[in-house]
């Protein structure tokens, strides 16, 4: 009766979900290869817009803003160029081919103009450590280790008195790792509470205050990183790496 | 500018319409006497379908009391308005006033069939006046023809009454086709999706809008496209949709007299690549509302209906070179930065090509051989318009090295192009630049070179590479990182909550399943209890019954299960005294002692001599063990840890 039950809601589950997902998987790869045929024939407008229309469908991949990155980088635009590569980045760390497209696309955008930084602080350790993995590695590690610690505790019940003992160490060494992984992704969610941004145009006033009538503090470049702190309408307070704060428009931001 | 001159001219055209209707109307008005009418806006109707329903009053100078609206049976009534207006008009007889009252009132019938909307009634000058009834016939949702003009307050194309279908095309340009069937929609439908072509036939390369639009009866939380349209057979350009901060942008539409939240979608430009026939497939999309919590309530999947187009081909006498995608409304310019140069210093000429048409499949004219000149292949951009009409510009830069002195002229370049406008070929041509090459011949034998990625500026034999990224990739489908997906989802919470919750879940589930497995003093006693009222029941109806013997059987072991039950161990095999001694100890009184016994030992008579008893005697026995079971069943059991 019970496995009658259990195979029951599996196969709801599989009939409810199965439709959806292969609709959304066959639109989204519709709109990529769209965007990698514009991109082919030199439609850099139509290739941007096809990846940004993926980027508005909430389409998480490093692929979508690597090729992003390059395409704004076609069209000249240095700072999304820039901001792109640091979303795929920050998706997939490890992804090369982005770092040296993003390393070539800062080298370039210091030709124009770059923003030499008095005082900056390097990131301090913590925010290092975990920003180190991507946040998928985080999840999954995660995620494996913290349910593989509950399903040794459920099979724990199900045992000997004598394999008790053993699957309890396991589970605890699990559920410690577990632990360090839900720490990690703590405190990339503590991260993420003050988000990065990238400039996106090759210069913007930062303003004194919420308003462009305010007086400019400071003036920054395409492709600077900086965080922001706070929203006020369509403006944001930003700061950056040496601790400078001020207001600029939030459409001149790419949010990482 | 455009524009307020035409709002001007339809502004002056609405106020002459309106003073001439006014005059006209009071006019004829005056003539008349009081007049008070009911009408129905669309007859028949569908089931659902809202429609206008208006009663009027018209007199003159007249006291108007005590309207009573119609009896609306059978329908509901989703708005209602009352308007009035008064007409006055001076003359040498002296002035006139005539008051219209109008009670408009949106109607939805609940029930097919032929319904019978009241008679309204109101007092005019003290004479009590009655509309006519009105006969509305009710039939299935959907099967009522629309109302003559669909009210659109903001214009989108491809509605009933516009044009915007079949554009008119010239005498000598194919026939416009037959209408295409309307796709069925609205009427009896909730939510939809709806296409719209700017035209269902067109020249090979001429521009084709296709706009596709979401109606909806209520606002909705999400919408995510799962299919896009493929246009076979077709060019395609994404043409700008208009949208607010990345959502939909709504605006109420009536449709049917239905009111609707519409918004568009998509639109797409596309330019027939070949005559025939081509069908467009339907954009399906899901639409969703969501809780607070952000949990699905009611999700939709909504497809619109494939469209087929019809591309014919452009018509005869095509001049030389002519390109079949050449189809617009183009023109041609070509200029140079400078025309006096040194010999080995560059010149740049660009080739620009602006209008509109399917830029990016147009070619540009190729320059031709120049002697004394290196030419290198050149860099071709298309700068593009995304608006309503696709159009924008495509220039070649050629980057031209003069190797010896002298006087050249670049010839001029020819373009022709079929003009959509004039449906007639025609041709774009430049004029012809001279050149002047000043210097020292150099050695370098001229060649059309294929330097595509030489960069301006390099000299011949260097090949820069300029700062440059890695190539696109390109891969068949997009590579989700469901990872990250995870992470920015509500769903981690789910993981995190769940196994402890499950575990914990389990965990009380063995628990409550071991208390509730476990027998309590109060629940052994209750069953006793129950078991014994049974018994007492059996033995009842066996005495009505005059079964004497099994009765007190079943007495007996009442008191037998009952008193074992409080005593913890059988009784059945203890003596009389030490029955009395398990008695005693359990609290119970010497009376109480001994009328047990005495009903044990009436039992056992009943037992071994049943002759003996008679009818009232084992009535009494009955009501005995009645009252033993509710004397020991007060007294403290002994059994709570034995039993």
């Amino acid at each position: 009766m019970r496995r009658w039950l259990l195979s029951a809601i599996l196969a709801a589950l599989v009939l409810i979900l199965a439709p959806a997902v292969p609709a959304r998987a066959d639109f989204l790869d519709q709109a990529w290869k769209r965007g990698n045929d514009a991109f082919l024939r030199g439609d850099y407008a139509g290739a941007a817009a096809a990846y940004e229309q993926l980027d508005r469908q909430h389409a998480v991949s490093a692929d979508l803003y690597y090729n992003l990155g390059v395409t704004y980088f076609r069209m000249g635009h240095l700072g999304p160029a820039i901001w792109a590569f640091e979303r795929a980045l920050v998706i997939a760390p490890d992804d090369e081919d982005a770092r040296f497209n993003l390393n070539q696309a800062r080298k370039l955008a210091d030709q124009h103009a770059r923003d030499k930084m008095e005082g900056a602080e390097r990131e301090p350790l913590w925010t290092r450590v975990v920003s180190y993995f991507g946040p998928s590695t985080e999840v999954w590690l995660f995620c494996g280790l913290y349910l593989g610690c509950f399903a040794l505790l459920f099979l724990r019940r199900r045992t000997t008195e004598d394999s008790r003992l053993a699957i309890s160490t396991a589970a605890a060494v699990l559920g410690g790792v577990a632990l360090f992984a839900g720490v990690l992704l703590l405190g990339r969610m503590e991260l993420d509470r003050i988000p990065y941004a990238v400039v996106l145009p090759d210069t913007i006033a930062v303003k004194e205050g919420a308003d462009a009538t305010f007086r400019t503090s400071f003036q920054v470049h395409a492709g600077l990183r900086l965080r922001v702190l706070e929203r006020e309408q369509d403006w944001v307070r930003v700061r950056l790496a040496n601790g400078l704060e001020g207001f600029v428009r939030s459409e001149d931001l790419g949010l990482l | 500018m455009g524009l307020s001159v035409l709002s001007m001219l339809s502004m002056r055209a609405l106020t002459l319409f309106l003073a001439t209707s006014t005059l006209l109307f009071a006019t004829a008005a005056f003539g008349q006497g009081t007049t008070f009418t009911a009408r129905a806006g669309r007859n028949p109707v569908g089931v659902g379908e809202a429609f206008p329903f208006d009663i009027n009053l018209s007199a003159n100078n007249a006291r108007m009391e005590n309207y009573q609206p119609p009896d609306f049976r059978g329908f509901r009534i989703v708005a209602q308005q009352p308007s009035q207006s008064t007409q006055i008009q001076m003359g040498g007889g002296g002035g006139f006033m005539r008051q219209n009252y109008t009670w408009h009132y949106q109607l939805v019938p609940l029930q097919k069939g032929k319904l019978t909307i009241g008679q309204a009634s109101v007092r005019v000058d003290g004479h009590d006046l009655k509309t006519e009834k009105v006969n509305v016939t009710v039939v299935e949702s959907g099967q009522a023809p629309p109302p003559p003009q669909a009210r659109q307050p903001r214009g989108i194309p491809g509605f009933p009454g516009s044009s915007f279908f079949f554009p008119d095309l010239d005498s000598d340009e194919p026939p416009p086709p037959p209408p295409q069937p309307e796709p069925a929609r609205a009427a009896g439908r909730r939510n939809f999706l709806r296409v719209a072509p700017s035209k269902t036939r067109a020249f090979v390369g001429e521009q084709i809008t296709v706009e596709w639009f979401l109606y909806l009866t209520e606002r909705q939380n999400n919408y995510a496209p799962t299919k896009e349209p493929h246009t076979d057979g077709f060019w395609s350009e994404e043409l700008d949709v208009p949208q607010n901060r990345g959502g939909l942008s709504l605006s109420e539409q009536v449709l049917d007299g239905r009111v609707y939240l519409s918004a568009p979608l998509m639109r797409k430009a596309i330019f027939g690549l070949r005559p025939g026939k081509y069908t467009i497939t339907p954009l399906e999309a899901d639409i969703s509302r969501v809780d607070f919590f952000g949990s699905t309530l009611r999700s939709e999947h909504l497809k619109a209906d494939p469209v087929t187009l019809e591309v014919v081909p452009l018509p005869a006498g095509a001049p030389a070179g002519f390109d079949s995608s050449a189809v617009g409304k183009l023109m041609l310019t070509a200029e140079v930065d400078r025309d006096h140069v040194q010999v080995g210093d560059a010149i740049t000429l660009k080739l620009r090509l602006e209008g509109e048409g399917n830029l990016r499949k147009i070619p540009l004219p190729t320059l031709p051989r120049l002697d004394g000149w290196k030419v290198y292949e050149p860099k071709v951009s298309v700068q593009i318009n995304h608006a309503d009409v696709i159009g924008g510009s495509k220039v070649a830069e050629y980057l031209l090295l003069p190797e010896r002195p002298g006087q050249t002229t670049l010839p001029p370049f020819f373009f022709s192009y079929f003009d959509t406008q004039k449906a007639a070929y025609a041709t774009a041509k430049t004029n012809p630049i001279p050149l002047t090459v000043t210097g020292q011949a150099m050695a370098v034998q001229s060649t059309q070179a294929p330097a595509a990625t030489a960069t301006p500026g390099a000299s011949a034999s260097e090949n820069l590479l300029a700062l440059d990224v890695r190539p696109l990739r390109t891969r068949p489908s997009l590579r989700r990182d469901v990872g990250s997906l995870l992470y920015q989802s509500p769903a981690l919470l789910g993981v995190v909550i769940a196994p402890p919750l499950l575990l914990g879940l389990v965990g009380a589930v063995g628990f409550a399943r071991t208390r509730l497995g476990r027998e309590t003093e109060g629940k052994r006693l209750r069953k006793l209890r129950r078991s014994a009222n049974k018994r007492l029941r059996t033995a009842t109806s066996l005495l009505q019954e005059n079964r004497l013997a099994h009765s007190l059987g079943e007495i007996e072991r009442v008191l037998s299960e009952f008193l074992t039950g409080k005593v913890g161990r059988p009784v059945s095999g203890m003596s009389r005294d030490e029955l009395r001694a398990a008695l005693g100890r359990l609290g119970a009184g010497k009376a109480l002692s001994e009328t047990t016994v005495g009903t044990l030992d009436i039992c056992d008579r009943a037992r071994f001599a049943p002759g003996d008893l008679n009818q009232e005697e084992a009535s009494r026995a009955i009501d005995r063990a009645s009252e033993i079971l509710e004397a020991f069943e007060k007294l403290p059991s002994t059994a709570g840890g034995a039993a």
